[in-house]
Parts: structure tokens; sequence; C-alpha cells
């Protein structure tokens, strides 16, 4: 158990390591730096300003002292917010980022999870086809248009507010928009692997002991069925939070995503370089999670790396 | 039992019991299962007029997808007229620009006007109407001060008309706009042109991005399955690291780095056009294909170990023909499936990178880049977002219903009768 875990561990920490040294490299490839205006500024000023921000050291160099820093959780100064380290911006855009995503993680498992059950238990009534239908409308139309046609409708609704996480209400919004994707494909996930499960022999084992029909689903199935969902989890949590990019830009909200699409956009690299490895570092983070989850859950799986 | 009962037959009566029908080859029966499923008839039905929508439609529109009209900007799909004269009808814009309408909603000219014409205390607005030599045909005004002043605010109305010395308050009518079926955007561009210019390049890019990917992910992949050992763990461990991170940060970093670079300037504008169409096709291409790879290798591993390969082997057929003749093709059917569903996977991305300002830039358009510019206006301009967002999600469902069907038809285990 521990050595497996231990294993796990140091190849997560070879992934991000990776990952920090392509998204270094490929930044500093791009032509021109954070310091290259339209109007010029002069030689003294910028050669004075990559001196303050140690961009005349060669460039092997700046990645050492890029990681230095990086192990004492200093992410560097925002480019093109002078006023600000990477850090302080993110520490003031992950609580409201956290907040509609852990509110959509929320939402997505109490509602996908009782749907897919409920629709595989009913397969093909009328009830299987209405969840069918809208799963399968919320995993083709995409979060950005769920979000903007969500404004269109609400700008009528007075109590209604269409950005901002001001109030209760404002959270409707971006968390419906942002887990209308896997909220459809946690149910149908649901729905497929419990409806194999109850074909196998185990649950009709069960039903011929005579155990109330109650405990053959939730004791019985259920937790064979959730296997799967449980896998897509992980996965899922990460894409909810690069899925909150364009949610944040509609919904107007200041989170993570936000700070990433405008640093994105103002060439803000060492933001991008920030945001980008804390992403990398969650998702990894929840891989390895659920790996070990996932061995806990179903002993039939062997810890091996 | 009596044996009396039972009679032998000739011989030829035999024969009619026989089976007679052709045996189906597998493609055959796979589209016989295709067909047997509804949602994924609908899919292709719905591909297929998005093919025909997108080159067809282009061909048919008499509008350029870039052609700017100054004179018709953010005009909607239908707007209500007035009639102020026998054979007179005009549409006030919701940007307040007065244009001369026919009575079934042909845009004929736009009334001149500037903000000095407007008398700052009678609220009265002058659009003049001119011919081609600038010479004054007739002249129009429009009382704004209803919405301002107090004594009229029991009117309800924001505006009337005036014309020859009569007011008109009420709308004649609400009609189609048939100059541009889908309206305009705020540079006068039509909408519909633009929506099927733009579904022409979102399928381009998921067109090319999937086929490039095809290749590369089943060279790839069945190098790493055929192979096998350490080649295999090497090469798969690489596509682990790629895959352990959220692919649509990796896409947007490339997007920031390829963009204006000189790969782009000299090497894929060349070849795609300019806007950005080939940095985009290129950032896809660079982390899709681990899917496919992974795929690929496994459906190598397995196939390699059945008995058709050893007696290939056996009678001394090439390490190259094995992998192209035998194991590629028994493992078509799950490759084709992704690579249906990685279709739309690339639309999607494609809007999305749009949405956040990386996408294809102006005068071309997408579906992404038109929905993200609808969404800008969308509180004045609704029409301008909901057809292009309508344009995604019927492609997106169209490629995924196809994409369902096409699994459960290629899949064997899943055959009955």
């Amino acid at each position: 158990m521990y050595s497996y875990i231990g294993k796990k561990i140091i190849s997560s920490l070879i992934t991000l390591l990776i990952v920090i040294t392509v998204v270094f490299f490929m930044l500093r490839a791009i032509p021109g730096g954070p310091f290259t205006r339209e109007k010029p500024l002069p030689e003294a000023t910028r050669e004075r300003l990559e001196e303050a921000y140690g961009l005349n050291e060669p460039l092997i160099m700046q990645y050492f002292i890029y990681l230095g820093n990086l192990t004492q959780g200093d992410l560097g100064p925002s480019f093109n917010q002078p006023a600000y380290t990477v850090n302080e911006l993110l520490i003031e855009g992950i609580p409201q980022t956290a907040k509609i995503g852990g509110l959509a993680v929320i939402f997505i498992i109490s509602l996908g999870i009782p749907l897919g059950v409920i629709s595989a238990l009913k397969s093909n009534t009328s009830i299987d086809y209405g969840v069918t239908i809208i799963a399968t409308l919320g995993i083709t139309v995409p979060s950005f248009v769920i979000g903007t046609l969500f404004i269109l409708a609400a700008r009528d609704i007075s109590w209604m507010p269409v950005g901002g996480l001001d109030t209760p209400v404002a959270f409707i919004g971006p968390v419906v928009a942002l887990s209308g994707y896997s909220l459809s494909f946690v149910a149908r996930l649901t729905r497929s692997s419990m409806l194999e499960v109850l074909r196998q022999d185990y649950i009709r084992t069960a039903r011929a002991n005579g155990i109330s029909e109650f405990k053959v689903i939730f004791k019985h199935a259920l937790k064979n069925s959730l296997i799967p969902v449980t896998t897509y989890i992980g996965p899922m949590i990460a894409a909810l939070m690069t899925g909150s990019f364009v949610i944040e830009k509609i919904f107007v909200i200041n989170g993570i995503g936000k700070y990433f699409t405008e640093s994105v956009q103002a060439q803000d690299y060492t933001l991008v370089i920030g945001v980008t490895i804390f992403y990398a570092a969650f998702y990894i983070f929840m891989v390895f999670l659920v790996d070990i989850l996932y061995s806990i859950i179903d002993p039939r799986i062997k810890m091996e790396g | 039992m009596d044996k009396n009962k039972f009679k032998l037959l000739e011989t030829s009566q035999k024969l009619d019991k026989e089976q007679t029908r052709k045996s189906l080859t597998y493609w055959q029966d796979v589209w016989r299962r295709l067909r047997k499923n509804k949602l994924s008839v609908l899919g292709l039905i719905g591909v297929v007029t998005i093919l025909l929508f997108a080159t067809v439609g282009q061909w048919l529109n008499p509008h350029d997808y870039d052609a700017q009209n100054r004179d018709f900007k953010n005009i909607p799909p239908t707007f209500e007229i007035f009639k102020i004269d026998e054979d007179m009808y005009v549409y006030l814009s919701d940007m307040y620009e007065l244009i001369l309408v026919s009575e079934n909603g042909k845009l004929l000219a736009k009334f001149d006007s500037s903000p000095s014409d407007l008398d700052p205390i009678t609220k009265i607005k002058d659009f003049r109407l001119l011919d081609e030599n600038d010479v004054l045909i007739t002249f129009v005004e429009i009382d704004f001060s209803y919405s301002t002043d107090p004594l009229k605010a029991d009117e309800n109305i924001l505006y009337s008309i005036l014309y020859k010395d009569v007011e008109y308050k009420e709308t004649y009518t609400k009609v189609r706009n048939v100059t541009f079926i889908l309206g305009t955007d705020t540079v006068g561009r039509d909408l519909l042109s633009r929506v099927m210019y733009g579904t022409g390049i979102s399928l381009t890019i998921a067109f090319v991005a999937a086929f490039i990917n095809f290749f590369v992910g089943v060279l790839y992949g069945s190098f790493a399955g055929f192979f096998g050992g350490r080649t295999d763990n090497i090469m798969m461990r690489i596509v682990d690291i790629i895959n352990s991170i959220p692919l649509l940060l990796y896409v947007i970093l490339l997007m920031v780095v390829l963009k204006d670079s000189d790969f782009e300037k000299y090497i894929l504008d060349p070849i795609f056009g300019a806007g950005g169409l080939g940095t985009i096709i290129i950032a896809l291409i660079s982390v899709y294909w681990v899917g496919m790879a992974r795929l690929v290798r496994g459906q190598v591993l397995s196939l390699k170990e059945q008995e058709y390969v050893l007696a290939a082997r056996t009678i001394g057929v090439s390490n190259y023909k094995i992998v192209t003749k035998h194991l590629i093709p028994n493992a078509l059917g799950p490759i084709i499936v992704t690579m249906t569903m990685m279709i739309p996977a690339a639309v999607f991305t494609e809007a999305f990178l749009s949405f956040i300002g990386l996408g294809i830039s102006a005068p071309r358009s997408s579906l992404g880049t038109l929905t993200s510019a609808g969404a800008d206006i969308m509180q004045t301009y609704a029409y301008q977002l909901i057809v292009p967002a309508l344009g995604i999600a019927f492609m997106m469902l169209s490629f995924n219903f196809l994409g369902d069907g096409l699994r459960d038809a290629l899949d064997p285990r899943l055959r009955k009768g």
C-alpha cells in the first residue's frame, strides 16, 4: 500500500516537473518579451526592468531560479499588473472559482447519480427517455452556449442577477452552465453501468435469497456500479476548472479562470504559467486521489505502480 | 411414437428449404444496423445537411461573408414597419437609423441623418432620403419626445413618425427581412453567409484535425503496440504524461505560443490562409492524438496474439504487411468511432478558443467567433448570438448521434440476429 502511494507520488511529481519545464520554455520561445510594447521603451528602462525581473540572466539560469522560487511557493510577479504578484492574484481568484466549482460538483453528484439510477431501474420507460434526452442535450450543447442563453433568458427576470456572485440566486446560472456536461455524463455513465451490474449473477442470487429490492439496489448494485463513476470524478473536477474559464467570463466572476483568459489575451506570461501550474498540479493531485480511492472501493484492483 | 407419421422428402423439396440468401460483408452489416437505429439516421441526415449548408449553401447565397453593408448594420431577421404613404414603408432600427423598406420586407435605402439633426428642445429628428447624386427626394421626421416628456408618458410609445404633417404612432405590420434572411451583424455583414462560412471553417478545422490525428495516432499506437516491451513502455509513458494534464490548457498555451509567430506567418498561413486557421489545427492535433494512440495500441496489443497473425508470420509476411494488412483493418471499427467523436470535440474546442479570444480573426469567421461576437451584444441583438449558438448545438448533436450509432453498429458484441 505505502510503496504504491510512494511510487504514485514520485511519478506525479515527475509529471508536474515536466509540465513546468515544457510550459516555461514554451512561453520563453514566444517572440518579444513582456516589455515589448507598441511604443518601445527606452533602452535603459527596459534593461533596468529586465534586471529587476531577472530576465537578463541566461535562460537556463532563469529556469532554475524559477524552480527555486517555486519550491518556496513563489510564482513571481505579474508583468501586466505590477502591483500584484501571481500568488496574490491566485489567492484572490481561487475562492470564487472554488465556490462555483464546489457547488457544481455537489450538484452533479447529488443529481446525476440518482438520475442515472432511476433511468436504469425504469429503463425503456418515458422517464428513462426523458433523462436520456436531457443528458444528450447536456453533453452536446457547449457550456458557454448554455451560459449565454441562460443570461439571455434571465434578462427579463428582475430578481435574477446577470453577473457576479453577490446573492445566492446568482449562483444558479454559473453552476447550471458549468455542470451541464458533467451532470449529463455522470447520469449516462451511472445508467449504463447500473444496467450492466443488474444483469450480473450475484444480483440474481441476492434476489433469489429474498433480500429486499431496496437492499439489492442500494447495497449490492449501486456500490459496484459507482466504480466507473468514481474514475470519472477526478478528470471531471479538472474539466470543471478549465470549463470555468468561459463561465467566469460570461457571468463576470473574478475567479482564476477570468485571470487566465485575461492573462492569455494580455500576454502576461508569468500569470499564464502560474495559473497553468496551479491547474496542472490540481489535476494531477485529483487523478492521484482517485487512483487511491479507486483501489479502496474495489479491492479487486491490485495496487501496482 | 408412430414412425409412419413421418416420411422422407424428395431431394428436390429439401433444397427449397436451404439458405440461399447471400451473406453480408462486414460493412453491409454495419450499414444495415446503422439504418435500424433511428437516432443515428437522424444524426447522419444532420451531418449531410450541415455539409450541404456549408458548401452548396454558400454558393447559392447571394451575399459574401465579408462584404460590409454600411447602410444596414444590426438589422434583425424580423422587424416592425410603419406605413407612411401609399407604397412607402419605413423601419427604425435599434440603432435609430431609419430605413426605407418594401411592404414584403426588402431593405431599399437608408435615410441620411446626423446627430445634429436632432432638435434639442422638441426632440424631433430629421431623416433625409437622398438619391445617388445626393439630391433630396423626401424627408421624414421622428418625434422622440415620447420617451422624455412626462405629459406623453401614458401613450406608452418611444417615438412617433411624422411625414407630410401626419403623425404615425402605430406600426403597420411585422415583416421578415427578405434581403438578409438571418439579419446582419454590427458592420452590416450578412449573418447567414457568415454562419455558412463559419460552419465551413469549423468543419475544416474538425476534419483536418481528425484526419491528422488518425494518421499520427495510428502510426504511434500501432508502433508501440506491435513492438511492445521497452519501446511500448517508453512510448506510453510519454502518452501518460501528456494525458495527465487537462488538454485544453495545452491547446491554449500552444495557441499563445504560435499566434503571430514566424511559424504561423511563413508556414501555416500560406497553407491554410490568414486568420490563424492553421494555428488552431496544429494546436488541436498536437494534443488530441494521444487518445487515438492509446486506443490503437490497445487494439494492436490484443490482436497481435491472434492465430491468424501467427499464421501470417509463419508464411513469412513482413512486419509492415502484418500491421497494415492484418492489424489495422481489424481495429478499424473503434478507430472510426473515435474519429467521429473527435469531430464534435474539435468543433467544441475551436469554439471554446474563439470564445476566450484565441480563435480565427476577422473577416474570417467560425461558429465559435460568431457566438463570441454575438455574446458581447446579446442584450440588444440577441439573434446574433442565438443563430450561431444553435448552429454549434445542432452540429454537436448530429455528430454525437452518428458517433453513438456507429459505435453500436461497429461493435460485434452488440450484434443480435
